[in-house]
């Protein structure tokens, strides 16, 4: 304000203009007839209005709103944000095309806000107020709202209806008013449930229950008491929002102090509001980084949470009454789904295993190939010097020594496979399947020691048992014969020549389906290859001396 | 002296032009059309569940050898990297020859609240990156993190160093546990089982709250009112109302994974102590071997800047780069600065490796 004038003559100036600038407000909403016709263009204190622009609002407007909304403008003393109210009824939600309805609720919700607040501060002050904060509106204003605060039930309110003058905390209420379900509002279609709630005495909830309503009676009463506990919740939750809010005007206090300073003073509107709201953000950041404001923060969470879950419980126990699938029952059907599909996973992950196998074998037989080509050029050598080659074999070790030393050169080259894919398994599955190697039978390998056990251990039982055994050991024999047969043929198919060994390799490759079956025919194909390879450079060598 | 100097007669102007440029503004609203978003042209090339690998596709062919796929995060829409002609993440590293794939998550629904971290990082993203390395015949690609999504990309790049080529994370949070992570305090004292039990999804309404109580006046009426001063402006009006598309065309949280989100990044700040694990899958810092570019905004509200940058010496490899952006959360993919800075960075710093 000026400081060249009173501060009542301030005061009744701005009252005159208000009324004035509403009066024009309300003119021209009474001339906005509820009817369709454009409307003329018109001009108000504040320049010239479209008139298409009205003509159109009307024209959209829903139904039951045009007569009685502006056949009744607020009166001039009802203030500016009632006005926000009627710009609301015409462009809000419903009027506004393209999807900014909400856009234009928020806008408007802000707008009511940020012009109710400056009234408030501006022109909503007596003059003794204004006296009494040395004739600065700003500090009246902040002064009546700390008195207000002071005075209000903060702590016996749930939610924050007392505290509504509170730009604030009105502003935190206006994110739930726009549609957010935060932890300080629970869904309305609750309200069926919460209303028996508010209408039961706290005497009974701790009474025990008995006989075949048990279940339900207590049932509410958890209901019940969940409810008491989410209001106490928002009740600690919404004290410490009055607090942010007081701290906000201790801070705007300052912050108008650093205004004082000729050349910094306030001279807008506009730069109060925002100056007001670096304050409250500031305010409300300190509080809410308080560890008590967390505990607020997660304690009103969870016992909306409790809530929640008991009306659902309920929800539920009606839905199985009346025959309609559950959200428990949805829930098992989604869970035993995901819990398939990742077994699936899993499997087509093991297959993937198999792809590299596959892709390792193919690698190996490109290297089969390169090393055939290099064989059949050694052979060629070896054709060439014959009497070499003929003294060789004196020097060589018998089958079944050889067969043990490539077993145990298998063995160790399997080892140091292992350490990248191929396990101790393998390294197994490639020394037994050393074509030289005499295979004994694990039983027959067995057989001395056990003999002496089995013996006495039979002649205990009945003789049935006796015959069955005899029966099954008869067949194990068997068995163990035809891999005998089998070994023993095996010679008679060895291949004469390394490379006829890798072709029948390669067959066993082709016929293996198993991923560990691959590891198997892969890691004793390495261990074949190395220590025919280091033979043949033996023999070279040998040769060459 | 008196701080505050408004003259009646300015007051009553400045509340008069306000409900002027409201009027005229009104009508600007009611002739806009949807607004639309998304600047570049795109391909499907992977699709599973409701998620969705695109492909974007630029005036000219990539010149990059290397492929980068962008990780969002699950808790907005991922259109944000390319909002509109002129605020274009991806259409600015498409021009500077960069090859760009993007994961689109989609909305989860009812049937995806036993979706895991597991299932998104060891399934939904691996998957995306075999596709993307597997299109662009690359042994490894680049992966782009963004806020949630780094977070995302930084577990991934432990578990599979040997598929990822460079580690780029957008506003990443990494120290959950910073004093000015007003969300992370928040929720310290969440019982997030009860939570997610009762909720099953986490409804987007309720995570929109929950960030626009990060700074109430500010986020739900300031910004608001400074709406009005534009509206008369109808190309800023429509950028407005596409931003704010963005902000609140959230996707439900699918609660498994949301749940494991809080419990071991918000409340047991394991990627910064370690413990983590994503399914079978440890989850160790260190074992990220590819160079990292870190970029954070140094105004964010949501991921602190002493956040992201705690990411520096925690990986194992000291090719690490921060890059300090002068603004928001959001700032950082819109903002006039940020398609000048952010792209170019991007790429010179892929193009040095």
């Amino acid at each position: 304000m000026s400081d060249s004038k009173p501060l009542n003559e301030w005061v009744k100036d701005w009252e005159a203009l208000q009324r004035q600038y509403l009066g024009a407000w309300s003119d021209m909403l009474q001339k906005m007839p509820g009817a369709a016709q454009p409307a003329p263009a018109f001009s108000t204190p504040f320049g010239a209005m479209p008139a298409g622009m009205f003509g159109a609002a009307f024209g959209a407007m829903p139904p039951g709103m045009s007569g009685g909304a502006f056949g009744a403008p607020p009166a001039p003393a009802a203030g500016w944000p009632e006005g926000f109210e009627q710009w609301s009824r015409m462009f809000g939600a419903k009027g506004a095309a393209g999807g900014a309805g909400d856009t234009v609720e928020r806008m408007l919700e802000g707008g009511k806000a940020y012009v109710g607040m400056l009234k408030s501060m501006l022109g909503g002050l007596g003059s003794d107020a204004m006296g009494a904060a040395g004739g600065n509106p700003a500090q009246a204003w902040l002064d009546a709202m700390r008195g207000g605060m002071g005075a209000m039930p903060g702590l016996s309110m749930p939610g924050m209806d007392a505290m509504s003058a509170n730009p604030f905390l009105q502003a935190i209420r206006d994110i739930a008013g726009q549609g957010a379900k935060g932890f300080g509002d629970l869904p309305s279609s609750f309200a069926p449930f919460l209303e028996q709630f508010r209408e039961q005495n706290l005497s009974w909830l701790r009474m025990p229950a008995f006989g075949l309503g048990r279940e339900h009676q207590e049932h509410y009463q958890r209901s019940a008491l969940a409810f008491i506990g989410y209001q106490n919740a928002l009740r600690g939750y919404n004290a410490l929002l009055l607090k942010a809010s007081q701290r906000g005007l201790e801070l705007m206090e300052g912050k108008l102090a650093e205004h004082s300073e000729p050349g910094r003073t306030i001279d807008s509107p506009r730069a109060l509001y925002d100056l007001w709201v670096d304050a409250a953000e500031e305010a409300y950041a300190e509080i809410a980084l308080s560890d008590e404001f967390g505990k607020a923060y997660g304690e009103l969470a969870n016992a909306q949470m409790r809530l929640r879950a008991q009306i659902q419980a309920e929800v539920e126990r009606v839905g199985t009454d009346l025959g309609m699938p559950t959200r428990s029952e949805l829930d098992s059907v989604h869970q035993r789904l995901h819990d398939l599909r990742r077994e699936f996973r899993d499997s087509q992950r093991g297959s993937g295993a198999i792809a590299d196998l596959e892709a390792e074998v193919e690698v190996l037989r490109t290297e089969v190939a390169r090393l055939n080509s290099a064989l059949e050029a050694l052979r060629l050598d070896a054709n060439a010097a014959p009497a070499k080659d003929k003294a060789a074999p004196s020097k060589a070790k018998s089958p079944a020594a050889d067969a043990t030393v490539r077993a145990g050169k298998a063995r160790s080259k399997a080892k140091k496979a292992s350490a990248k894919r191929v396990g101790a398994k393998a390294a197994r599955a490639a020394a037994e399947a050393v074509p030289a190697a005499p295979i004994v039978p694990v039983d027959a390998k067995r057989k001395p020691a056990r003999a002496g056990k089995r013996a006495s251990a039979a002649s205990a039982r009945p003789r049935s048992v006796q015959r069955k055994t005899k029966d099954r050991r008869a067949q194990r024999r068997a068995r163990a014969k035809i891999a005998l047969v089998e070994q023993d043929s095996a010679p008679a198919a060895r291949p004469t020549s390394f490379g006829d060994a890798i072709d029948a390799m390669r067959k066993r490759v082709d016929r293996s389906t198993k991923p560990g079956r691959l590891k198997s025919v892969a890691a004793q194909f390495v261990g074949s290859y190395k220590s025919a390879s280091s033979r043949k450079r033996s023999g070279k060598r040998r040769s060459s001396k | 002296m008196n701080p505050v100097r408004i003259s009646p007669q300015k007051a009553i102007e400045e509340a008069a032009k306000f409900q002027q440029k409201l009027a005229a503004g009104m009508k600007t609203l009611r002739e806009l059309g949807e607004v639309e978003y998304g600047a570049t042209e795109k391909e499907e090339v992977y699709r599973e569940d409701k998620l969705v690998l695109y492909r974007f596709k630029g005036k000219s062919r990539p010149t990059a050898k290397t492929p980068i796929l962008i990780a969002y995060a699950l808790v907005n829409r991922p259109y944000m990297v390319d909002l509109q002609d002129d605020r274009s993440l991806v259409k600015n590293l498409l021009a500077l020859g960069e090859d760009v794939y993007l994961i689109d998550w989609g909305y989860p629904d009812f049937s995806d609240k036993y979706l895991t971290l597991d299932d998104y990082i060891n399934g939904y993203i691996r998957r995306c990156v075999e596709a993307v390395a597997k299109r662009s015949k690359a042994a490894k690609i680049n992966l782009l993190g963004i806020c949630q999504g780094g977070a995302f990309s930084l577990c991934f790049a432990s578990i599979y160093p040997e598929k990822i080529r460079n580690l780029i994370t957008m506003v990443t949070p990494v120290d959950f546990h910073t004093p000015d992570n007003m969300l992370a305090r928040w929720v310290r004292n969440l019982d997030v089982d009860l939570f997610v039990d009762t909720l099953g999804n986490v409804p987007a309404d309720l995570m929109n709250w929950c960030y626009l109580m990060l700074k109430p006046v500010r986020l739900n009426q300031q910004k608001y009112i400074g709406l009005v001063d534009i509206l008369d402006d109808k190309a800023e009006l429509t950028n407005f109302l596409r931003m704010e598309k963005w902000i609140f065309d959230s996707p439900d949280q699918a609660g498994a994974a949301f749940r494991q989100f809080i419990k071991d990044f918000y409340q047991g700040n394991k990627l910064m102590l370690g413990g983590l694990k994503i399914g079978r899958e440890s989850v160790d810092l260190r074992n990220i071997g590819a160079p990292v570019l870190n970029i954070f905004a140094e105004q964010d509200h949501l991921v602190p800047p002493a956040a992201s940058r705690a990411l520096r010496g925690r990986t194992g490899n000291d090719d690490y780069t921060e890059l300090a952006f002068r603004g928001g959360h959001i700032g950082i993919y819109v903002s006039g600065r940020a398609q000048r800075e952010v792209p170019t960075a991007i790429h010179e710093w892929l193009s040095a490796r």
